[in-house]
């Protein structure tokens, strides 16, 4: 399930100086995470970068967008065609 | 003082109303104003693109360390006006305790008076100072894209849902820590960012806890990570009637930092309440690529000042001065470059040498500090010492 900003976001951009799958952009108040981009670090990170970095805990698992482990690695393949995931 | 000015998008034909500007600066902090301001006083027609809302928050430690910053800002704007101040105005140094063992006084601090200033009114009374030369300011305008074209350098911009695009000569981008104009320029090139995470409370450090508001109280936390030690400078500061928690966090340490900062300050008897608010802001660096000439702070007429073009006191990562000052550098530049006819870029890079030669001397001590930095808090504290009396010695 790909992860999503809540409102405790403070805007520092944090999260997007970190995705590997350049998801994440500033909103109009808070930053957003493009779900056909997340693979949820998957190919990338051992687990979700953005979740990682942030201050306060302010990228949290999507519940409305749940996907599978092989989906998420298949859309990480879409994204860097020829490339081993790490 | 000159009226604010509305920005009708839906009325307003941007495209014709840009074909006579000269400079389109973008970013609206100290960096953007200086460049701005200096660019209207040459007689050069020049719109300030701003982001957010003016006057809007900065998260940042708001302390002018360096003196050359206050001597530039007296000679180029005039005297600080007294609610651009926190409260107190003045810290007279800071005293550094060792958070394990809080009875450990590490560094009592007197000597050198550092102004405390309030960046939203600061910022604001540049951005004032800048408007009253000539400048004309858009804020709550987000820039979208930056292009260069044979004729002109072109700028899309997005205010509440429409885009229009926007023409100039020359652009300076004071656009901070994460530059939308930076990465246009070189979309490969990553800087590695430090965390500043702050927490403000309600209330007077005195009173609380005895702390004396003239000062900033430091507490040495040192977090052992998958990289190594290190030591995130956490601090608290009175301002105003608020007093702030200040964590300078290493990438991917937040949580850890944060949590073992304010242990560490209970562990000091100092019980903090619940935050009114929270923020947090990117601290760039960019020196080694900037000093070995992989990144070149400007391309053709387009310059980067400040933050975005990396150009922050190596180590410490002071900012407000050294924005400023290539504001200034690129206000110049671009001024030749207009006299001459020759492009901005090759100019701003003859006025910033001296600055980067400085950052250069500062920066042969990051081996060092980095490597004083994993034997202990004695061997980390002086060579910061070191790098601020160099700074001093330099600037």
């Amino acid at each position: 399930l790909p992860n999503k900003i809540t409102a405790e976001c403070l805007s520092c951009g944090s999260c997007e100086t970190e995705c590997p799958n350049k998801a994440i952009s500033e909103g109009e108040s808070i930053y957003y995470i493009d779900p056909v981009r997340c693979t949820e670090c998957v190919g990338s990170y051992p687990a979700p970068r953005c979740a990682e970095v942030c201050p306060v805990d302010a990228s949290v698992p999507d519940d409305k967008h749940k996907e599978s482990h092989d989906n998420l690695l298949a859309k990480w393949k879409k994204l860097y065609p020829g490339e081993t995931p790490k | 003082m000159l009226k604010e000015r509305n920005i009708d998008i839906e009325n307003n034909d941007w495209r014709t109303h840009m074909l006579d500007t000269q400079v389109i600066v973008i970013g609206g902090g100290p960096g953007g104003s200086a460049a701005a301001k200096k660019c209207a006083e040459r007689g050069l027609k020049t719109l300030l693109l701003e982001k957010k809302k003016l006057p809007r928050e900065k998260i940042c430690a708001a302390m002018l360390f360096m003196d050359v910053t206050v001597r530039q800002i007296e000679q180029e704007f005039g005297e600080i006006p007294s609610n651009a101040f926190a409260d107190p105005a003045y810290f007279y140094g800071e005293s550094i305790v060792h958070g394990i063992e809080p009875e450990l006084r590490i560094k009592t601090v007197g000597g050198k008076k550092t102004p405390s200033i309030l960046r939203s009114s600061f910022d604001y009374w540049l951005n004032q100072k800048a408007r009253e030369k000539g400048v004309e300011i858009w804020d709550d305008v987000r820039v979208t894209s930056v292009t260069e074209e044979s004729d002109g350098c072109m700028v899309e911009v997005e205010k509440n849902g429409n885009k229009k695009m926007l023409k100039s000569s020359f652009i300076i981008g004071a656009d901070g820590a994460n530059s939308i104009v930076r990465s246009y320029l070189y979309p490969a090139i990553k800087p590695r960012f430090t965390q500043g995470y702050q927490e403000w409370y309600e209330g007077d450090i005195e009173r609380l806890y005895n702390l004396d508001r003239k000062v900033t109280h430091g507490f040495i936390v040192v977090i052992a990570g998958v990289s190594g030690m290190s030591i995130p400078p956490t601090a608290i500061y009175q301002k105003g009637a608020h007093f702030v928690l200040d964590v300078d966090i290493k990438m991917g340490e937040a949580k850890e930092a944060i949590a073992e900062g304010k242990r560490v300050i209970k562990n000091c008897g100092i019980d903090l309440p619940e935050p009114a608010r929270k923020g947090a802001a990117l601290i760039p660096s960019l020196h080694r690529e900037l000093l070995s000439g992989a990144f070149v702070p400007a391309r053709e007429n387009i310059l980067l000042v400040g933050d975005a073009g990396g150009l922050l006191v190596p180590i410490t990562g002071e900012g407000i001065g050294t924005a400023m000052m290539s504001g200034f550098s690129a206000a110049a530049a671009v001024v030749r470059a207009v006299e001459s006819g020759g492009k901005a870029g090759k100019y701003y890079l003859e006025e910033i040498d001296d600055m980067l030669s400085k950052f250069k001397q500062i920066y042969a001590l990051a081996p060092k500090f980095r490597e004083q930095s994993t034997k202990g808090i004695e061997e980390y504290m002086s060579v910061f010492d070191e790098v601020w009396a160099l700074t001093d010695i330099l600037f």
